[in-house]
């Protein structure tokens, strides 16, 4: 019973001294990306690596979703002879929820897990020491590009898994199952706020960047430096960034469902 | 003179036998865990001179190199370089301080995704005002020293383990820091790329007057090369000249010395 307590007792210290940790790294990746030197070239790059890097599985997930959207939105819709609303059913799905939740689970398990892993590494390699030694900032060096990419990266990669779905619905309800092309577009366009959704849309995008961002860098600069440091790092990276996600998804829609 | 137990809480002022100490390590007790590294470690490391850490894997020697280079922080006790205490100096004003140092890791620590030239010229780009020319000059001139070439556009995967550890050298020496703190230069080289080293750091010791300290398992190198050789046993340190330290009657200097094939016998030392 005391060991339990005990085990509890550490735990519990262990996670606010690790949220006290990430908040604290937080607020440098801030401050380091509003002061200069601004690193322009080495964003560019990461945006490469975790942006254009990441095109494919966002595309073809995006039209796959879509494509289901499309077959299981009319199969539901024609029950209640509404199958001209699929165009809607499939815009609003993707736009509101699964856009952006799905790119960020998306971008966590490809980039994300890989920005955890090169940080790591470098930490059991001791680059990181070797950038300390040259009066150089590793987060102002190598964590901060990495951070602002992801964020920068998600919407953008939101928006083309939107694009791409709506495009697999369309495949679906014009091309499979005989849905007139304008009845598909104008359910679509009739149907989608700007504020209420599209705004809702880029609002989660943002955040779910800055989440996976920070915390797949703060997972790699806090890693043991050893190989299973990076394998926990990398691991934890990935299912730590999904959960508060999938969180902060619920938080979000919440508040804005009621108007904030 | 006879070799000396360093004392725990000696003064900073001291000096060694080869002058006024440059870096002085005092009374530090460093524990990682239940493992206790130091126990009141105190050494000190003349100015302009090659200091050389000895002592059995893991007697500590790497963490002593990052103690002085402020990479890691003791449980007690202080590390001065110069005139400062830098143990307990916040992260920013350390940044400061290792402008004046320049360290060559044991693995390199080189960054796998630039290539060895930016590698290099990293420090130079960062906190000078060089133009791009002055810098290919002085990144060039460091090679030249080091004995690479062509090597340019090449990415440290590519190099060979004694390239690699050329190249974490030039970039140490690059920015002409005043104290070069380097961590086992010499393993993995052939005798020849062992000698090219060795002649290099000498010859840049006595030219330009810089503070060196090494961590070493290679004997002979240590003996040629060391002004002074800080033992580290069982925690503390003993310090000395070579011939003190190759005439210590210490048994653990001697066990050490006799293994590695350089020492007196036991009965001769005694």
């Amino acid at each position: 019973m005391f060991e339990l307590v005990r085990d509890i007792g550490w735990r519990t210290v262990d996670n606010v001294y690790g949220l006290g940790g990430i908040t604290l790294f937080g607020s440098r990746l801030v401050l380091e990306t509003l002061a200069p030197p601004y690193r322009l070239r080495r964003v560019i790059d990461e945006l490469f690596n975790t942006g254009v890097l990441s095109l494919a599985i966002v595309c073809a997930s995006g039209t796959a979703v879509g494509l289901v959207l499309g077959l299981q939105g009319y199969n539901t819709l024609v029950r209640f002879g509404a199958e001209q609303s699929v165009g809607a059913v499939v815009g609003l799905s993707l736009v509101r929820e699964l856009g952006p939740v799905l790119t960020a689970l998306l971008v966590t398990g490809r980039a994300g897990s890989a920005v955890a892993a090169e940080i790591g590494a470098m930490v059991a390699t001791e680059q990181l020491d070797g950038l300390r030694m040259m009066s150089v900032d590793p987060i102002d060096f190598v964590t901060q590009p990495k951070a602002l990419a992801l964020l920068i990266s998600m919407p953008l990669l939101s928006a083309l898994f939107i694009v791409f779905g709506l495009f697999g619905g369309y495949l679906v309800g014009v091309g499979l199952l005989g849905i007139d092309a304008g009845t598909y577009v104008s359910s679509l366009e009739n149907n989608i706020d700007f504020r209420n959704d599209v705004l809702g849309s880029v609002l989660k995008s943002v955040v779910f960047g800055a989440i996976v961002g920070l915390i797949s860098t703060w997972r790699g600069f806090t890693s043991a430096p050893n190989s299973e440091g990076v394998s926990r790092a990398t691991t934890g990276a990935v299912v730590q960034a999904s959960v508060a996600v999938l969180m902060f998804d619920y938080v979000i829609t919440a508040l804005w469902g009621v108007g904030i | 003179m006879p070799v000396e137990m360093a004392q725990a809480g000696a003064s900073r002022s001291e000096g060694t036998p080869h002058g006024q100490a440059h870096v002085d390590v005092n009374s530090v007790r460093l524990a990682f865990g239940d493992r206790r590294v130091f126990d009141g470690l105190s050494c000190r490391f003349p100015q302009a001179k090659i200091s050389v850490i000895l002592g059995a894997s893991g007697a500590g020697k790497s963490t002593l190199l990052r103690l002085i280079a402020g990479l890691q922080r003791p449980d007690y006790g202080d590390v001065w370089i110069g005139q400062q205490e830098i143990s307990r100096l916040p992260e920013r004003q350390l940044r400061r301080v290792r402008k004046r140092l320049g360290m060559m890791f044991q693995g390199g620590a080189l960054l796998d995704s630039m290539t060895v030239f930016d590698n290099v010229a990293l420090a130079l780009r960062e906190h000078t005002r060089l133009s791009e020319r002055e810098i290919t000059d002085r990144v060039h001139a460091q090679f030249e020293a080091v004995g690479l070439k062509r090597v340019d556009a090449l990415l440290p995967g590519q190099l060979s383990g004694g390239m690699k550890k050329r190249t974490a050298l030039a970039r140490a020496m690059v920015t002409e820091p005043e104290i070069l703190l380097i961590d086992e230069p010499f393993s993995g080289l052939d005798p020849l790329a062992v000698r090219l080293i060795e002649a290099l750091l000498i010859d840049v010791n006595r030219h330009k007057g810089l503070t060196m300290i090494l961590t070493n398992h290679h004997i002979g190198s240590t003996m040629r090369m060391a002004d002074e050789i800080v033992f580290i046993v069982d925690g503390t340190s003993i310090s000395g000249t070579v011939k003190e330290i190759k005439e210590s009657i210490d048994p653990r200097i001697q066990r050490f010395l006799q293994a590695a094939g350089t020492g007196p016998s036991l009965e001769e030392a005694s």
